[in-house]
């Protein structure tokens, strides 16, 4: 319960508001977003995502090990669906300056359907095979579910200390 | 996919020059170094999406150092997304809440003041204040929590009998309401119990996999990698379809992409049903064993205020005439909102009448009316709802429909998800191994918490209501409650508490695990109510949109900093401990909530109170009763609710189950505080279809399905040699929920005569319903109440996208996370932004008659939207879409419709 100032601009959009008086306003010290809920935001920085052709990007460093790397390179016009995997097209195998999928992708879990399991679990992960080089398990297809880029011209909103 | 399927592609000579390459050295070189040897690994659940992965957790020295997906995880099988491997980072925004944060001017509490820290002591002492001048002045009414489907089992739990039983309040509602509450009305009216028959098995059984308006590559990421997997090494035979309002990502491996106008799968369903009863393609077996016909009142309106005209009647548009059997001639006709008070009614009808209904239903009108792609053209719309009804037809297919907030955050959702139910029941293509219409939810936990439960304004746990005096009487039990202490009238669902505290009917609000003033449709409004003469508290661990304008901030744990419970949407629970210790003063919920309960002793919430709308307009006092229990009207509620029953489970850190770790909140309370709510709630599902195993038990496996009878997961309920509970059923299945089993009998128009008809053969000794039937609602065509008009020329739709959870809180706080999608774009037709002398990147102001917000035009990337439409994320708190949306919401089940308003877009400036 508190008074707030309507901004001009809400105003001005012709808004259903009510003036209740000025300042002291909605707490401006946190959160992502400084300005009240009632303010249009700023103007936001468009993002510039890399325009590096595939193959010419530097690779970015990794969050931890074990993260999935991102994109250094442009992906536009780089169709994932049934006919191609652009993506696949170079980094099934890999190369210089190029990484290649890591034995994890070409892993296919064992799944064993027992019904008088101790633990309970009818549905189990027992291990995994391995396809051979040059395949990967098709789960892994949609590489953008865990690759992504990075646009180039953003710091962070707020310091991340992990 | 290998590599004779490579060469095929068109790439194939770039992929062919790299064939017999080295791995980079440098990633040779890391894998050598192998920081994570001295990583101690901890299975736990994602704090993400309702696929429900089970990751491990790597710390050291008391920090999170990274993630990844449990190898022997059922659901995920050794993955995670984008957003499941930074689960390691979400703890670690620098701005994270470490103290609380009172409004204050002078050292003390003032409305005006600015919020700084305070102790936990003082901000306990002003919030019960300020409480009990609300329970004083308005009731158990007057106060209202608003909780979450990403709540632990726990935090739900102790959340809800404290305000039910503590404060007699039913005014606590969650987030979920605008999540999944049409897939809940869906559930208990056609089956009479809640969650889905099927589990994720289904996509390995199934051949066809057909989305309703899931889009699934971004929103179930993981679930998707299965799809696709199926879809990739499956044979010719598996078929993915994508029906949407846009082209989403889920196009791209689709076999058949339809799209639809916003509403018209209402209409889609009823031409699939028509065709394949036409085609002769029904299990005519299943049909009698296991099915009857139904259906309910049209009247109901559209969950607007209550003083909008369009709440009293509205014209039919020639569509809705026809949907409705009037003929286009029939297109004017008033249609009178009779029904508003109880929109849920229903009642059985004939196969006959059923088909009646459907008639109307051809290709023709169909089509011209569903078509959602003005670029397409009708004979190829119709080819691909031919196509489509010859999948589902087509004999020995098996078919899986998948759908989430496209068909529940939807005006008519409750109907459109029983019409799912309606094609799959009448093709005997439900609850069997490949088969079902399978609801998925979208929160981590809006089954496990939400729904099973019950944090709902109407619900208490294991799918039992407040109004129904049976079910008071057994929670009552439970939980040791004097006898008329459970409040009978149902409490404010959520969109109502916001409608409540605009008008002063509400004075404390509480939001605990969601970010309510950017979720709420209709934003601008509610802002304004925040403003009025009311308490708000908001526990989060990061300030939020919402903590801005709260009176009270409290800083709470997360995830992984608190033992912990989820269940997924397919029925499985999984636990987790505390691996990392909340930073600062931060403390987990359940610890919130049972210090507030320290505040309030029996006599002060016991006592008479004033009620409108039940009998005399009060609940009368249980001080005496509570007596006879043996309870002082001294003590407070944490004795009463929590602390007596939880000393049978002391905490112990030596303990297996403790495993060395550490536990604040049992710690500081003295007992083992998730051990001894878990086993009191297990106890109201036991022996009712919804049982959980032991605590214990799910420290030893990646989750289990319920329900777990005798230490087994249940795959497929309903069904016999799965389900233990189809066990005794002379027949193949048995759709033994219990609510809504007696109904009276009529034709399209209504019910006739009081007679009821039960949907099952019997009863057991034990109360179970034996050869239980299913229900086919036959449900119409309607429009939704605000469509692009002259002005507002645009539909708008809501969402997700894959990179961002829910209001961004702890997403945008990852640097690789906000880097990849800073921002929420309008994403746009090209010819809709050159039609109005826009271009990609172009900054505009988007505006509905609600409120205005201002981003950045996108024309191509993830979502390509048809001419007539935008899409919109709400991820953002710089692009508060929600100021746009409009507070409707499915009439039945309370949930807000957030993919359809009218909007329109207005150029700002160029670039940036």
């Amino acid at each position: 319960m508190r008074t707030k100032t309507w901004l001009a601009l809400g105003l001005c959009l012709g808004l259903a508001t009510v003036a209740l008086g000025a300042s002291p306003d909605c707490d401006q010290k946190r959160s992502l977003r400084k300005e009240c809920l009632e303010a249009m935001s700023p103007t936001l920085p468009a993002p510039v995502f890399p325009e590096a052709a595939p193959g010419t990007g530097v690779l970015l460093p990794r969050s931890y090990a074990g993260a999935p790397p991102q994109i250094p390179h442009s992906i536009l016009e780089m169709p994932v669906d049934l006919e191609t995997n652009t993506c696949l097209a170079c980094h099934l195998v890999g190369g210089e300056g190029m990484p290649g999928v890591p034995p994890s992708h070409r892993q296919v879990p064992k799944v064993v359907i027992d019904p008088k399991a101790k633990s309970g679990q009818i549905t189990q992960i027992k291990g995994f095979s391995e396809v051979k080089v040059g395949e990967i398990n098709s789960t892994r297809y949609v590489c953008l579910s865990c690759h992504v880029p990075q646009a180039e011209n953003l710091k962070p909103l707020v310091p991340n200390l992990f | 996919m290998n590599r004779r399927d490579l060469l095929k592609s068109s790439l194939a000579a770039s992929a062919a020059a790299v064939v017999g390459m080295k791995l980079p050295l440098p990633l040779e070189a890391a894998q050598a170094l192998d920081p994570q040897k001295d990583w101690a690994w901890d299975r736990s659940a994602c704090r993400f999406c309702g696929t429900g992965c089970t990751l491990l957790v790597g710390t050291q020295g008391g920090k999170i150092k990274g993630i990844k997906g449990d190898p022997t995880a059922p659901v995920n099988r050794g993955l995670a997304c984008i957003k499941g491997y930074y689960n390691a980072k979400i703890l670690y925004g620098e701005d994270r809440l470490t103290e609380p944060l009172m409004r204050q001017k002078g050292g003390a509490y003032h409305p005006q003041g600015e919020l700084s820290p305070v102790t936990w002591d003082a901000a306990f002492d002003e919030m019960a204040k300020q409480f009990k001048k609300q329970l004083q002045e308005k009731g158990p009414a007057g106060v209202a929590v608003f909780g979450s489907g990403q709540y632990s089992i726990d935090e739900g739990y102790a959340t809800v009998k404290l305000m039910k039983a503590g404060f007699r309040s039913n005014n606590i509602d969650p987030n979920a309401r605008h999540c999944m509450a049409s897939a809940v009305a869906a559930f208990m009216q056609v089956f009479g119990i809640d969650e889905p028959a099927g589990c994720y098995d289904d996509i390995e059984e199934t051949d066809t996999m057909v989305l309703w308006g899931a889009n699934m590559a971004e929103m179930h990421p993981i679930l998707w990698t299965r799809v696709a997997n199926r879809r990739l090494t499956g044979g010719k035979k598996v078929k993915i379809v994508n029906l949407s309002t846009y082209k989403n990502r889920c196009s791209d491996i689709a076999d058949l992409e339809i799209i639809f106008k916003p509403n018209t799968d209402l209409a889609l369903f009823n031409y699939l049903a028509r065709e394949v009863i036409q085609k002769n393609q029904l299990d005519k077996k299943f049909l009698e064993d296991h099915c009857v016909f139904a259906t309910g009142p049209v009247g109901i309106g559209y969950g607007l205020p209550d003083n909008d005209p369009r709440e009293k009647s509205v014209a039919l548009s020639q569509a809705e005439a026809i949907g409705l059997g009037l003929g286009p001639q029939g297109a004017g006709t008033q249609l009178e909102q009779t029904d508003r008070a109880n929109p849920g009614k229903h009642w059985l009808i004939g196969f006959e009448d059923f088909k009646k209904g459907l008639e109307p239903y051809d290709l023709d009108y169909v089509a011209n009316l569903a078509k959602g792609d003005p670029d397409e053209s009708l004979e190829s719309f119709k080819k691909k709802l031919q196509q489509l009804a010859a999948l589902y037809g087509e004999k020995g297919r098996k078919v899986v429909s998948f759908w989430t907030m496209g068909m529940n955050q939807h005006v008519r959702g409750s109907w459109v998800n029983e019409q799912a139910y309606m094609l799959h029941l009448l093709l005997g293509k439900q609850a069997n191994p490949g088969n079902g219409a399978f609801s998925l939810t979208g929160q981590p936990s809006a089954c496990g918490t939400a729904r099973e439960v019950g944090t709902f304004s109407h619900r208490l746990p294991a799918d039992m209501v407040v109004d129904n005096p049976e079910h008071r009487k057994v929670t009552e039990g439970l939980w040791a409650l004097p006898a008329g202490t459970l409040n009978p009238k149902p409490g404010a669902h959520a969109v109502k508490i916001m409608r409540d505290l605009d008008a002063g009917k509400i004075g404390f609000f509480w939001s605990q695990v969601a970010n309510p003033f950017q979720d709420y449709p209709n934003l601008n409004q509610w802002i304004g109510a925040a403003q009025k003469n009311n308490f708000i508290v908001i526990s989060d661990a990061y300030p939020t949109v919402s903590t801005k304008v709260a009176d009270l901030v409290l800083p709470s744990a997360m995830i992984f900093e608190k033992w912990g419970a989820y269940g997924n949407a397919e029925r499985r629970t999984q636990h987790w401990r505390q691996l990392v210790d909340p930073p600062g003063q931060a403390k987990g919920d359940t610890w919130q909530v049972l210090e507030f309960a320290k505040r309030f002793t029996l006599a002060e919430v016991w006592d008479e109170t004033k009620l409108a709308g039940v009998e005399g307009d009060k609940l009368p006092s249980v001080l005496g009763a509570a007596a006879q229990l043996g309870y002082k009207p001294t003590e407070s509620l944490f004795e009463v609710l929590f602390q007596k029953p939880g000393q049978a489970f002391p905490w112990d850190p030596k303990s297996p189950l403790a495993a060395g770790k550490k536990n604040h909140i049992a710690e500081e309370q003295g007992y083992f505080v998730q051990q001894a709510l878990w086993e009191e709630y297990r106890k109201f599902g036991l022996g009712h279809g919804h049982d959980l195993a032991p605590y214990a038990a799910y420290f030893e496996v990646a989750g289990l399905r319920w329900p777990v009878v005798e230490g087994k997961e249940t795959r497929w309920r309903f069904l016999k040699g799965s389900d233990p509970y189809a066990a005794h059923s002379s027949k193949n299945y048995n759709f033994y929920g219990g609510a809504m089993k007696s109904l009276p009998q009529g034709d399209l128009k209504g019910p006739k005569g009081p007679d009821k008809v039960d949907l099952f053969s019997k009863k057991d000794s034990h109360g179970h319903i034996l050869d239980g039937k299913a229900k086919i609602f036959f449900r119409p065509y309607s429009d939704p109440p605000e469509m692009p008009d002259q002005e507002y020329d645009l539909w708008l739709c809501t969402g997700r996208v894959i990179e961002h959870w829910h209001s961004g809180t702890m997403t945008r706080r990852v640097p690789e996370l906000y880097q990849a999608v800073p921002n929420a774009e309008i994403f746009m037709h090209p010819k809709d932004a050159s039609d109005r002398g826009l271009a990609n990147g172009d900054l505009v102001s988007l505006s509905s008659r609600r409120g205005a917000v201002q981003a950045r035009i996108q024309v191509s990337g993830r979502n390509q939207m048809p001419r007539g439409s935008v899409f919109v994320p709400w991820f953002d708190e710089h692009v508060l879409v929600n100021k746009l949306t409009l507070d409707q919401t499915c009439p039945i089940s309370k949930q807000t419709d957030y993919k359809k308003c009218a909007v329109k877009v207005a150029k700002l400036g160029k670039g940036a």
